[in-house]
């Protein structure tokens, strides 16, 4: 039962943002892995299920406007969990950004980062409640308003 | 000087080329270089976004560790930032490098003590991501200090925390014992470290049998937290549920007893979880789960029956690839209440979405038995028409299995086969049709019907035909002929070698096919003695071809010809194959039916029999796989083809046998005309008809250490039934002038790979005495011919009483292992 990848990307296939848990893969290795996914996830249609099955990852994606949201796990997770978690982190991240958009991720690189950190450790889900998840994240806003 | 990060990032967005980004990304690291060269004390911590930024587009960024660390080992009034993208930094930057996590160590030990808890907290989730080992037996009485904190966050990532300390470092498991079941009776525990408190359940039960009971003695407190998770908005409690059900399923399979108390709970989640939100359908598919996984029985598993047969007629696919992929586990348990579903099953294996087919069609081949077997096979056989190379693949190679294990009749396995090869035989893997060249060649009363059905399909259909079944028809007329020109249907030999002149003249025959046509026809002259003009004729065709192995095979049989005495006897029909299991078995039985050919035999029999009953007895009696090894070789010989897998990777074990065979063969006529045991003229005719394999090279010995008079040789043996599989034979000798002794050497792989280490021979060596240590390891690549093999060797040992230490690592491993 572990989330082995996070991975956020845009409608042209670009990759916004990369958490890989426990998984070291060499450069190379990522950027081909996430390249086959993405183009697998990509050219699939609404209609189709948002479960694909990828080497030895099952990759549960979903749409969001222009932003796919990918989460490689292994065999004995469970699916619909990871759908169901995908959209904790999207309404979590609308929290905090408002109406989270792709440039929001990329010019706030750190920050997507944090929050997912909160979110997910070592591969499980640690917290799904939004204002737990956000209490360091506004902690470190004001932090750095008053310096 | 280095850009914002904003505007880095605009920068590197505007860039219209793959060039100019690199160029951009190139100055931007060069400058970060110099920055973080500097020590001028001041914060570097703006630069490591970027530094997580250029990670994720996949550029270098190892140069960006130390400065982590530092930033990490600040204590300022401001630290609590720096800290957070330092660890921030570590956890993307890092790579499998130990040295940098020694040294977090320390810093992460000071940070889990902090008084501020915001630095515990990013602590205790950069421990989860990162710990390694040795991390977690330093930190393990922090993190236990700290799972009990007041602070409910830390609390929650203390937990999580442990699961990876017992992950890295199982012989910790015990030692959590206290705190993980104190966690369970807290009180009013805060939902949230229930969450963690669950998943340290399940890791410890995983390393620590006695554990189950532990945690059995608290289903009470389970079942009442579930229940109260029940009556709140599943939305918030879907998690925790899960993690509840999963545990449950842990404690509870193969404990009927405690299924029992489990079971009312299980109906009311099963009953009362409202499946028409992602949240509430996850809830009830974790809970199919358990109910199926513990083994409930009765109305229960009817019940979880029923949920998934909802799910799998629901109109989201999602819901019915959970379904299919969760029935796959009921089939062994109630497979007739899952062909209950057939036709939904069948429906989705002609889905538009390639997930549920894959999922669908694993399923249906779950399903078959003996008895349903041509049912289903119908249906199978029609799907064969869909043009997805990787599902066809796929198909076709469940089809086969099916097909060998469920025939009813070799009638019946004929004809499905048949129709296979005919409608998808590029896709049949190389085992499926040497199965089947094996099936027809030990099934003597049907050999006439598969001959006659595939000459009718080359002839009569020839456009039909593709490689592997021309392949296979060739070779069975080769072999039956005699059964085509006899009974209903009969044709005659001028007609069998016609269609075999159309076939090689033809231009879709590929080098293979003509190899195959060639040995058939030599078989064939010999059948029927008025076609060996005609015969000779066509052979000689091919006595200039370009193609090195038909040249060779045609030159052969011609001078073969001039051999009229012994032409009986090399072109005898080959002995039926032994196929699959049997192997083993023909390889075991082999000393016994050498030693029978020194008896029977005449004089120089007898002389030929000697070397072979050595080999022979010597493979059985020395590694078991090296004689599977040598069977599956000569399998292959037998079916000839150049690009057969099994044949191109023999181990070297199987080597020793071609020599001997080589004399054999070289001794000439003489010995060949004498009668043989079926098990020897099999294994000459195979060598004289087939074209040589390529001669596997043997593998190199290599020698990964040679330092301090201690050098470390590894040689390797592949079994070719195992191609993912390597044993290394490693030996150790003292070439140096000191006593050796308690010499341990350990192995570290990365995840894709399985090691297993025997002990070693033993751990001192002597100087100068040319002793040797031996020691076995096996390893098996799972990703073999996507990664390389290597390894990490730690080798201790005494040098006259003084200590030595050494790390290395093995990448120059022989290629393709």
């Amino acid at each position: 039962m572990t989330i082995k990848f996070i991975l956020l990307v845009n409608k042209q296939g670009q990759t916004r943002l990369a958490k890989y848990t426990d998984e070291f893969l060499s450069v190379d290795e990522r950027v081909m892995l996430e390249g086959e996914i993405v183009r697998k996830c990509l050219s699939r249609t609404e209609k189709q299920c948002s479960i694909i099955q990828h080497r030895n990852y099952k990759v549960i994606y979903r749409r969001y406007a222009s932003l796919f949201f990918l989460v490689g796990v292994d065999e004995e997770e469970n699916e619909l969990a990871i759908m169901e978690f995908i959209h904790c982190v999207v309404e979590t991240m609308d929290r905090y950004f408002g109406n989270v958009c792709e440039l929001d991720i990329m010019f706030h690189i750190e920050k997507a980062h944090y929050l997912l950190d909160e979110m997910v450790a070592n591969g499980t889900i640690l917290d799904t409640n939004r204002t737990n998840v956000l209490t360091p994240l506004q902690m470190l806003d004001k932090q750095q308003q008053s310096s | 000087m280095t850009t914002r990060i904003r505007e880095f990032i605009k920068q590197v967005r505007d860039c219209k080329t793959a060039a100019e980004e690199r160029a951009v990304i190139a100055k931007e690291s060069a400058a970060l270089r110099t920055l973080f060269k500097q020590s001028d004390g001041k914060s570097k911590a703006a630069s490591i976004a970027k530094l997580v930024y250029l990670h994720m587009l996949g550029y270098p960024t190892h140069f960006g560790q130390m400065e982590c660390l530092k930033l990490i080992a600040q204590n300022n009034s401001n630290s609590y930032a720096e800290k957070r993208i330092g660890y921030l930094g570590l956890m993307s930057l890092l790579d499998e490098s130990q040295e940098i996590l020694m040294l977090l160590t320390n810093s992460l030990s000071v940070d889990l003590n902090s008084k501020n808890d915001f630095v515990v907290r990013t602590a205790l989730g950069a421990l989860a991501n990162l710990c390694s080992t040795e991390m977690a037996r330093d930190l393990s009485m922090d993190v236990r200090k700290l799972m009990l904190s007041r602070s409910h966050p830390i609390q929650e990532k203390a937990v999580v925390c442990a699961v990876r300390l017992i992950q890295k470092c199982p012989e910790l498991a015990v030692e959590f014992k206290d705190e993980a079941l104190a966690l369970l009776d807290l009180k009013n525990n805060c939902i949230v470290s229930l969450h963690g408190t669950m998943l340290l359940g399940v890791e410890i039960c995983k390393h620590e049998p006695e554990a189950v009971s532990w945690y059995a003695d608290k289903l009470d407190v389970m079942v009442r937290i579930l229940r109260k998770c029940i009556m709140q908005p599943v939305v918030r409690t879907c998690f925790i549920q899960q993690k509840i059900l999963h545990l449950m399923r842990v404690i509870g399979k193969g404990n009927t007893d405690l299924t029992d108390r489990m079971s009312d709970v299980l109906a009311e989640v099963a009953s009362k979880t409202d499946p028409s939100r992602t949240a509430g359908s996850s809830v009830l598919y974790e809970c199919v789960r358990t109910i199926i996984e513990t083994g409930s029985v009765g109305g229960l598993r009817v019940l979880a029956v029923n949920i998934l047969g909802k799910f799998l007629g629901s109109r989201d696919s999602n819901l019915r690839f959970a379904a299919l992929q969760t029935l796959k586990r009921v089939v062994n348990l109630d497979a007739n209440a899952v062909l209950r579903h057939k036709s939904v099953i069948m429906l989705c294996i002609k889905d538009t979405d390639i997930s549920i087919r894959t999922k669908a069609l694993e399923l249906a081949f779950e399903l078959v038995s003996e008895k349903n077997v041509e049912v289903f096979m119908s249906d199978f056989l029609g799907f064969l028409d869909d043009d997805d190379s990787h599902f066809k693949t796929e198909l076709v190679g469940k089809i086969c299995l099916v097909v060998e294990t469920f025939a009813p009749t070799p009638i019946w396995y004929i004809d499905i086969m048949t129709e296979v090869l005919l409608r998808a035989g590029k896709y049949v893997n190389e085992s499926a049709f040497r199965s089947f060249a094996a099936l027809i060649s030990t099934a003597a009363d049907d050999q006439g019907y598969a001959v006659k059905k595939l000459f009718s399909i080359i002839s009569y259909e020839p456009e039909k035909s593709n490689e592997v079944l021309l392949i296979l028809s060739l070779w069975c007329i080769g072999e039956f002929a005699l059964e085509l020109t006899e009974g209903e249907d009969a044709v005659t030999s001028s007609e069998i070698v016609s269609v075999f002149d159309r076939v090689m003249r033809s231009g879709g025959s590929t080098k293979v096919v003509i190899e195959y046509a060639l040995t058939a026809l030599v078989k064939l002259s010999d059948r029927y003695p008025e076609t060996a003009p005609r015969i000779k004729e066509l052979i000689l065709g091919y006595n200039a071809s370009s193609h090195l192995e038909i040249q060779q095979r045609s030159c052969e049989f011609r001078r073969l010809f001039n051999h009229q005495k012994i032409l009986p006897q090399v072109l005898e029909a080959m002995p039926p194959i032994l196929s699959g299991v049997a192997e083993g078995e023909g390889a075991e039985g082999a000393p016994a039916a050498a030693g029978e050919g020194a008896d029977l035999g005449s004089a120089p029999a007898a002389a030929m029999a000697d070397p072979m009953g050595d080999l022979l007895s010597m493979d059985a009696g020395g590694a078991p796989e090296a004689a599977a090894a040598s069977g599956g070789d000569l399998l292959g010989d037998l079916l000839g083809g150049g690009p057969e897998p099994a044949a191109a990777v023999p181990a070297p074990a199987a080597q020793p046998q071609a020599d001997p065979l080589m004399d054999l063969l070289g001794g000439g006529g003489g010995l060949l005309a004498t009668p043989a045991t079926p098990g020897q003229a099999g294994d000459m005719l195979a060598d004289m008809l087939a074209p040589a394999a390529p001669a596997a090279p043997a593998l190199p010995t290599i020698t990964p250490h040679n330092k301090d008079g201690l050098v470390v040789e590894f040689s390797f043996e592949k079994d070719a039934a195992q191609p993912a599989s390597t044993l290394i034979r490693a030996r150790y000798t003292n070439v140096g002038g000191g006593q050796i002794a308690n010499l341990v050497v350990q192995c570290a792989v990365p995840k894709y790979i399985q090691l297993k280490m025997e002990q070693a021979s033993g751990s001192a060596l002597a100087p100068g005495t040319g002793a040797e240590i031996r020691q076995m390891i096996a390893v098996t690549n799972t990703l073999q011919g996507q990664k390389p093999l290597m390894m990490r060797l730690k080798i201790e040992f005494a040098l006259d009483g003084a200590p030595r230490s050494e790390m290395v690592e093995v990448r120059d491993f022989p290629a393709g292992l």
